[in-house]
């Protein structure tokens, strides 16, 4: 009953993000993951919390300027640190839909009029009057959008996955992130035979291995299949998730290398 | 009676048999293989299980409904013609443009054109072989489907693991092709066969003016009712078998493809050798005896599966998922047009079945990997053989034989 209920609500949000996804355009997709981390970036330390104000601040002062790029490598300083902190994201309920949207991701392979994301970005600029600290970050994103799209890599789900010998071991079909944001597990299907007898499980993050040059290539995971029949089958995120750990004390590992 | 005075035409019957290959092959690429097209297509999985809940729901909603539309729709061919094309529109949305609008309507249309296709075929089977030909004529359609079952299932898997899974719904779209084109010859031999049906039909149907009257007669008919329990139970334990046991499998050996297609393809190929002996014994010894043997195959596949797991035997014993298969894939519609194949409601009652299938597969699949989850493949196994066995209890007990008499007939 509650798992039916669960999936009713999943299919409700499911259906009202795919509205939110229709009515922004692509281009604001990449949006999701910059904001993400430079509000993180901002309550991590009271420094750079300091310095992601000052950067709104100049940001809202002048946001047309193109000098403002300059300033950007801050950001994109912010974005590559791993995140601990994500107050920030949960105050502003616009942010949730934009997770949320890689539903829709296959919308963006269609062609786009280049009209509306303009159109976008006026809209855009109205989520700021909610937070103030939040509305500088928009015209940075905008930036780092454009830069994103051009990186094809950030697309994990759907990607092949080969086994050391180059050998097929399914697709990444779902990644989970722990409380705070961070990239833990990724979620494997292999197996099967159209559709009928895949096996699911998870597998820490840190054993994907992706190719450095070629972002389309498939991840490796350096594992024997010994080790993936070992591994429990995933049965999806409610219940708690048995890991394919790098070494077995896997709580006890260090940090994740950031 | 002109429904089965004439003989059925050897070409009608032909063209019936490629049509009834054709679609099986044309369903294979729409079922669970659109989840892993889905992934391909970076979608997550909170869509995915949006997609196929809409399309689960869509069918589900529109079996009856379209058994009411195929009634009132005197050319069933033409009904069969614009299914097809409908499975045309489908699978080419879902390999140009797989954006969750698109696919959310392409499976509602799947679901619909399922529906109104599966009644218009059992409609066009009745109007070519009449009432007394229908057993043996079933059978024949049930070969066919399951080579085509068979043949699309490794025609398509070899596609999308040569190919691209999106290559799977271009090669869909184009075996709906040959299906319409195995329509052609049915066109005028169905229009005016089934204008004679329609004429003795009005002619021998109750009182007009009534219709509701008959309806709720029809429906509220006994044997109708019994045999859609059996029917429900039949699914709710056969349904998730396979999906647990190829799960297990997969869990055992390492990549076990080529089994889970041995355990797919092997149960068609049974279908294929037994269907018209499924339809001749339903003639010879009556429907009862028929469901009797189909459902007590599928309690001792369950308990052999729960009993061992080596994938030798499991294959083996897919054997025996064959012969349910044929049983009730053959006596399903068979038993439906004894009860309303006179009626106008032939098509409802098909739908009414159809749902309470529906039903039963739905429920069935979370319940049984629930059980896996909580208690263990082997006593989930043992609660679809309980199932299973219910099934075989209800037919055993409750369901009358529906075989018509020659004589009784004209009752």
């Amino acid at each position: 009953m509650t798992s039916l209920r669960h999936r009713l609500n999943v299919a409700m949000l499911t259906l009202w993000t795919l509205s939110a996804c229709h009515s922004l355009p692509p281009s604001q997709l990449p949006e999701t993951a910059p904001a993400s981390n430079a509000a993180p970036g901002s309550g991590a330390a009271p420094g750079s919390g300091a310095v992601s104000g000052s950067d709104a601040a100049s940001g809202s002062e002048a946001p047309s300027q193109p000098s403002q790029g300059t300033t950007q490598p801050g950001v994109s300083s912010n974005a590559a640190q791993p995140s601990t902190d994500e107050q920030p994201s949960t105050d502003d309920v616009p942010n949730t839909a934009p997770v949320r949207i890689p539903a829709c991701l296959p919308t963006d392979n269609g062609p786009k009029p280049a009209a509306k994301r303009k159109a976008k970005a006026v809209v855009h600029s109205q989520p700021p009057p909610t937070a103030p600290v939040v509305e500088p970050l928009p015209t940075a994103v905008a930036d780092t959008g454009v830069k994103r799209v051009t990186v094809p890599e950030t697309s994990v789900l759907g990607r092949k996955v080969q086994g050391p010998r180059g050998d097929d071991l399914g697709r990444v079909v779902d990644v989970l992130a722990d409380a705070q944001g961070r990239v833990r597990i990724a979620i494997i299907e292999f197996g099967g035979f159209l559709g009928v007898g895949n096996r699911r499980i998870a597998v820490d993050w840190s054993l994907l291995k992706f190719h450095p040059h070629d972002a389309d290539a498939p991840v490796v995971l350096d594992v024997s299949r010994d080790k993936l029949q070992e591994t429990p089958e995933y049965k999806g995120s409610g219940s708690p998730v048995a890991f394919m750990a790098p070494e077995i004390a896997a709580s006890a590992r260090p940090n994740t290398p950031h | 009676m002109p429904i089965t005075a004439a003989p059925a035409s050897p070409a009608a019957g032909r063209a019936l048999d490629w049509f009834n290959l054709f679609v099986a092959n044309i369903q294979t690429g729409f079922g669970p293989f659109i989840a892993v097209y889905l992934i391909s297509q970076r979608w997550t999985q909170t869509a995915i299980g949006v997609a196929l809940s809409i399309g689960t729901i869509a069918a589900m909603a529109s079996q009856v409904p379209a058994g009411a539309l195929v009634d009132v729709i005197p050319n069933k061919t033409r009904v069969a013609a614009f299914s097809v094309v409908a499975f045309t529109v489908c699978a080419l949305m879902f390999a140009i443009y797989p954006i969750p609008l698109f696919v959310y309507l392409a499976e509602v249309l799947h679901g619909l054109s399922s529906c109104t296709l599966g009644p218009a075929t059992a409609a066009m089977s009745l109007v070519i072989a009449g009432r007394f030909g229908m057993a043996v004529r079933l059978g024949r359609n049930a070969r066919y489907a399951a080579i085509g079952n068979g043949l699309g299932a490794a025609l398509m898997g070899a596609c999308g693991q040569y190919v691209s899974e999106r290559a799977v719904f271009y090669l869909t779209a184009a075996l709906t092709l040959p299906a319409l084109a195995a329509l052609l010859p049915l066109r005028r031999v169905a229009i005016a066969r089934d204008e004679a049906l329609y004429a003795s039909v009005v002619a021998e149907a109750a009182p007009r003016g009534r219709p509701g009257a008959q309806l709720l007669r029809v429906l509220s008919d006994r044997r109708l009712l019994i045999f859609c329990a059996c029917a429900m139970l039949f699914t709710f334990a056969n349904a998730p078998m396979l999906m647990l046991m190829s799960g297990s499998m997969t869990a055992k050996v390492g990549n076990p493809s080529l089994l889970i297609a041995a355990c797919i393809v092997l149960p068609q190929i049974i279908v294929a050798l037994a269907s018209p002996a499924a339809g001749r014994m339903a003639e010879a010894r009556g429907r009862r005896s028929v469901l009797l043997l189909g459902f007590s195959a599928l309690p001792l596949r369950a308990l052999i599966f729960a009993a061992s797991s080596n994938p030798i035997l499991v294959v083996a014993v897919q054997a025996l998922d064959g012969i349910g298969g044929a049983c009730f894939g053959v006596m399903m519609p068979l038993i439906v047009s004894d009860v309303a194949g006179r009626s106008r409601h032939f098509n409802l009652s098909l739908g009414l079945i159809g749902f309470g299938v529906g039903i039963g597969g739905t429920l069935s699949t979370p319940a049984a990997g629930w059980l896996a989850d909580h208690f263990g493949l082997r006593v989930a196994f043992y609660a679809l053989a309980a199932v299973g066995a219910l099934a075989v209890l209800l037919v055993l007990v409750a369901m009358p034989e529906t075989r018509p008499t020659r004589d009784a007939a004209d009752q």
